[in-house]
């Protein structure tokens, strides 16, 4: 009996903890688990302080979110009379929903900031570059991965509105106030998105239906390729390791500069996944989720402010219009569509406007990327400074005060 | 493109299958990255700690507490037998039609047993104090949060009472909160009233309204459907007073208070203010300052805000004798140093300023 077990135990794991190269390399092969890994990987995608694995982290995320959500999706109704009460009901009455619900929350705000890093590393290390004299696709995979940010982006926009509370709502309709201010097609993408000319029933079940289904197959279609994209690449990209000849004439001792994925991968990738758990879980034991007052279009919280990784546009909003003469260019457009426009088609089409040598490929802050560099840094920093400032120094009327004496509108007691 | 470069001999790595046969290394694998498993292990300790804390946090709910005391209590009172019989769990009154949902019951779980009053008994547990009320006002059909406010949704003691200070709507209408404004009878949860008067509006004056009945009168008496449009009655010196208590508190002007006094700054402080003089908070007020004491105040302001919207259906029938009738009837009875209504008519302001 023990030997049995102990024998069906040895066939499970063997291939997770291989003894010789042999068998590492045989494992690869057998185990379902392990054949999207490559046979090597270099010490140098291995590393922490190169990637952060911040890919990884945000594929975990991903994953959190998606089997919370699902368990949510049981008990959540996505009607407005009912929506915030079953809210209420996975808070107060369902065993772990509180629990469910806050991992959710946390681990998509979480996956929003992942994800954003993750694209500043990948900027930062111009790991957009083709590898010289090898078939890779590393520009199609950096587009893939700026639709994935503004999937990300979505999916967490969508979710926001589903408690249907003060904060979602407004939220929501601040943000998508800003969308409909495109020139032509924002009335219409507008009504499409919204479902009429409310934020209502229409809407609810649409951002459900968003959120539930339409973006997270899409995102894990795009996720899936993308990983797929990087093997095919054959790895991080860089220039260094590709000194090293790749196949298997050169022997274990020699190979100093990679390692062989089994075991090392799956184990390392397991850390990853465990540790951001890990760091969910505290986030739910810590801090609830917030939940307002129901939803109503009788009172507007003042200010309403759309979901923190949207605030810089409303920010900005509020100092581009421009009057010339008694011609008004509304700020909604220039700030809330134009400038973000600009950016994101700027990002997606930057490996082509990036024109430093190859050297650069695969080196965090390369001398010859300074002024890219220079310029990225300041976007981004501005974003978070805008984001920062506007969520804690915004006040009623979008006036603005000292983070610590902002004032509220006196509530009703 | 070079899609069928997988052939050339320059063209190197993972694309080629590993030819297990050429692997002849038995030798033992170098792990590099032994340390990870160690990271693992710690990990798995802190992930299993958290879970603990987590399942502890799900199985012991703060209502379980309360109804564990309430078993000990129904022990000592009337015996082992009857606290056996005290079946756990979630307790909720469902009021179908309306599909209103209360738990409060949860803890209160002797609101309904009038052997259970008295000092002695925890306040959680004692029975409903006013029984001739609740005759006319059962609980399954009017659960609680009708009359008191709150959340009746929720579980523990800080969201079921729920008092933070925003915008709302059902605020939990507490002790601490008629003490707060200064309330002489606060034990009596006199905010209560305003809730009551949700549905009670349409009477002159209902037995056990002491505020609320108060006030009436003296909306009635000062004829403030002069100047105020109030449902049928008409006028349009100051705003339509109809549904005052939905007013949103962004619509309300704040700017002009400097002083809330002992007062906490909200939209029913506003209403104090604004009863003991127009003037502090709308300085070129139209509205007479007719002098009201304090308790007058307290019960106007009570007043205005129970003006909502509510489904007709909620709203009582008054009896023909005692219909809430502020009509205003030949000029509005001018306050000391206060203007008339031709005062009004030939733009002339109140000179209290
Ligand atoms: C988790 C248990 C719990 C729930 C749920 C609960 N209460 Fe209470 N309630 C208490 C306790 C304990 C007290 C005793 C006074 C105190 O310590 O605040 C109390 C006191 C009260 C009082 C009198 C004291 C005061 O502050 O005015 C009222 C009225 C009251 N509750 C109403 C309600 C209503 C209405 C609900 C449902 C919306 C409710 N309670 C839900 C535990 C609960
Ligand atoms: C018709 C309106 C009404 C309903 C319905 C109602 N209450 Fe009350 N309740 C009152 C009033 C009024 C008082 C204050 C009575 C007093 O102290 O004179 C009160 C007092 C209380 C107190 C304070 C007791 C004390 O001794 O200070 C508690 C606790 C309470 N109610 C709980 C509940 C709960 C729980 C429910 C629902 C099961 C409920 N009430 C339903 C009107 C209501
Ligand atoms: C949800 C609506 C509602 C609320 C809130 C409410 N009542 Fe009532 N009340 C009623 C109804 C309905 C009746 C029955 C009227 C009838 O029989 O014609 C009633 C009857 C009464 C009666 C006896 C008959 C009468 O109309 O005078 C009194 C007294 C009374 N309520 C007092 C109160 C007090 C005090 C409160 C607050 C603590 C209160 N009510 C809160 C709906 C309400
Ligand atoms: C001579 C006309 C006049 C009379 C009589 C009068 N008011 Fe007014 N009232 C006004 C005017 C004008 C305003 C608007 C300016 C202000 O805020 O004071 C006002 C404002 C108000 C407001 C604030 C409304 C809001 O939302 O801004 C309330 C509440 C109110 N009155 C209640 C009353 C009550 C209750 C009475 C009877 C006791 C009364 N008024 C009598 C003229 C009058
Ligand atoms: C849902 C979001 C995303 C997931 C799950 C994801 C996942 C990953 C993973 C696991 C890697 C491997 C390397 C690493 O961990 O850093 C990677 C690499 C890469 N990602 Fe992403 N990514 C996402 C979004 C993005 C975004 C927003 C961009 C850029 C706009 C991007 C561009 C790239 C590129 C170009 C690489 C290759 C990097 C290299 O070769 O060094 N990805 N991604």
């Amino acid at each position: 009996m023990r030997k049995t077990i102990k024998s069906l135990w040895l066939k499970l794991t063997w291939a997770f903890n291989p003894d010789t190269i042999k068998e590492a390399y045989r494992a690869r092969i057998k185990n379902f688990f392990l054949h999207w890994f490559p046979p090597k990987v270099t010490k140098r995608s291995f590393s922490w302080s190169y990637s952060f694995w911040l890919g990884t982290i945000s594929a975990v995320l991903f994953l959190i979110t998606l089997v919370t959500g699902v368990a949510l999706m049981f008990i959540y109704i996505p009607s407005i009379r009912q929506a915030y009460w079953s809210i209420e009901d996975i808070e107060f009455i369902t065993h772990y929903g509180w629990l469910l619900r806050y991992s959710h929350r946390w681990a998509g705000h979480l996956m929003v900031v992942v994800v954003f890093l993750h694209m500043m590393r990948v900027f930062y290390t111009a790991s957009y570059r083709e590898t010289p004299g090898r078939d890779s696709h590393r520009y199609v995979n950096w587009v893939v991965g700026v639709i994935l940010l503004l999937a990300t982006l979505f999916l967490a926009f969508t979710g926001y509105l589903l408690p249907w509370d003060q904060l979602s709502m407004w939220a929501v309709t601040v943000a998508t106030a800003i969308g409909r201010t495109t020139p032509v097609i924002g009335e219409t993408l507008y009504r499409m998105l919204v479902g009429g000319t409310t934020i209502d029933q229409a809407t609810l079940i649409r951002f459900y239906t968003f959120h539930c289904i339409a973006v997270p197959v899409v995102v894990i279609l795009l996720i899936s390729y993308h990983l797929w994209r990087i093997r095919k690449d054959g790895g991080l990209a860089s220039t260094v390791h590709h000194d090293v000849p790749l196949d298997e004439s050169i022997s274990e001792a020699e190979d100093t500069s990679r390692v062989l994925a089994v075991p090392a991968v799956p184990r390392r990738i397991f850390l990853v996944t465990i540790a951001t758990w890990v760091v969910v879980l505290v986030a739910t034991l810590l801090f609830r989720a917030p939940l307002l007052e129901p939803a109503t279009q009788a009172w507007t919280p003042n200010p309403a402010k759309a979901p923190w990784y949207f605030l810089w546009l409303q920010e900005l909003i509020s100092y581009t219009t421009i009057k010339i003469g008694h011609f008004v260019i509304n700020g909604g457009f220039v700030g809330g569509v134009f400038v973000p426009a600009v950016l994101f088609i700027a990002l997606a089409v930057w490996p082509s406007i990036d024109n430093s040598p190859n050297d650069s490929t695969g080196i965090w802050f390369h001398r010859t990327r300074l002024w890219q560099n220079v310029l990225f840094t300041v976007i981004c920093l501005t974003i978070v400074f805008q984001i920062l400032f506007s969520y804690y120094c915004r006040g009623p009327y979008w006036h603005v005060y000292w983070p610590w004496n902002r004032p509220e509108i006196p509530g009703r007691f | 493109m070079s899609i069928g470069r997988g052939t050339d001999q320059k063209f190197q790595g993972d694309f080629r299958v590993t030819n297990m046969d050429n692997i002849t290394e038995e030798k033992e694998i170098k792990d590099h990255y032994k340390s990870d498993s160690k990271w693992i292990y710690a990990l798995l300790v802190v992930l299993l700690i958290l879970t603990a804390i987590a399942f502890h946090r799900d199985a012991t709910p703060q209502w379980e507490q309360y109804q564990a005391q309430f078993r000990q209590i129904l022990t000592q009172k009337f015996g082992k037998k009857a606290a056996d019989s005290f079946s756990y769990g979630v307790k909720q009154i469902w009021i179908k039609d309306v599909n209103k949902i209360d738990r409060c019951t949860t803890c209160h779980i002797g609101i309904d047993i009038p052997k259970l009053s008295g000092e002695d008994v925890p306040l959680v547990f004692r029975a409903h104090p006013n029984p001739e009320l609740i005759k006319e006002h059962p609980f399954n059909k009017f659960g609680c949060t009708y009359c008191h406010g709150g959340k009746g949704y929720a579980l523990t003691v800080k969201e079921a009472h729920f008092s933070k200070p925003a915008g709302w709507e059902d605020i939990f209408l507490s002790e601490r909160l008629a003490k707060r404004y200064g309330f002489p009878d606060y034990k009596n949860l006199p905010l209560v009233e305003m809730n009551c008067n949700t549905c009670h509006l349409r009477e002159k004056e209902v037995a056990g309204l002491t505020y609320i009945n108060k006030a009436k009168k003296l909306f009635t008496e000062k004829m403030c459907t002069c100047c105020h449009t109030f449902y049928q009655y008409k006028a349009d010196v100051g705003p339509d007073l109809t549904y005052e208590g939905d007013k949103p508190n962004d619509l309300y002007d704040f700017s002009n208070i400097t002083n809330w006094g002992v007062l906490p700054p909200s939209v029913f402080s506003w209403h104090f203010l604004h009863f003991k003089a127009p003037y502090l908070v709308t300085p070129l007020s139209l509205m007479p300052n007719f002098n009201f004491k304090d308790q007058e105040i307290r019960s106007l302001a009570m007043l205005v805000l129970s003006f909502k919207n509510i489904p007709e259906r909620f709203v009582v029938k008054p009896d023909p004798k005692n219909v809430f009738q502020p009509e205003c009837v030949g000029s509005v009875p001018a306050a000391p140093g206060s203007f008339t209504r031709a005062g009004v008519g030939s733009g002339v302001k109140n000179t209290k300023m």
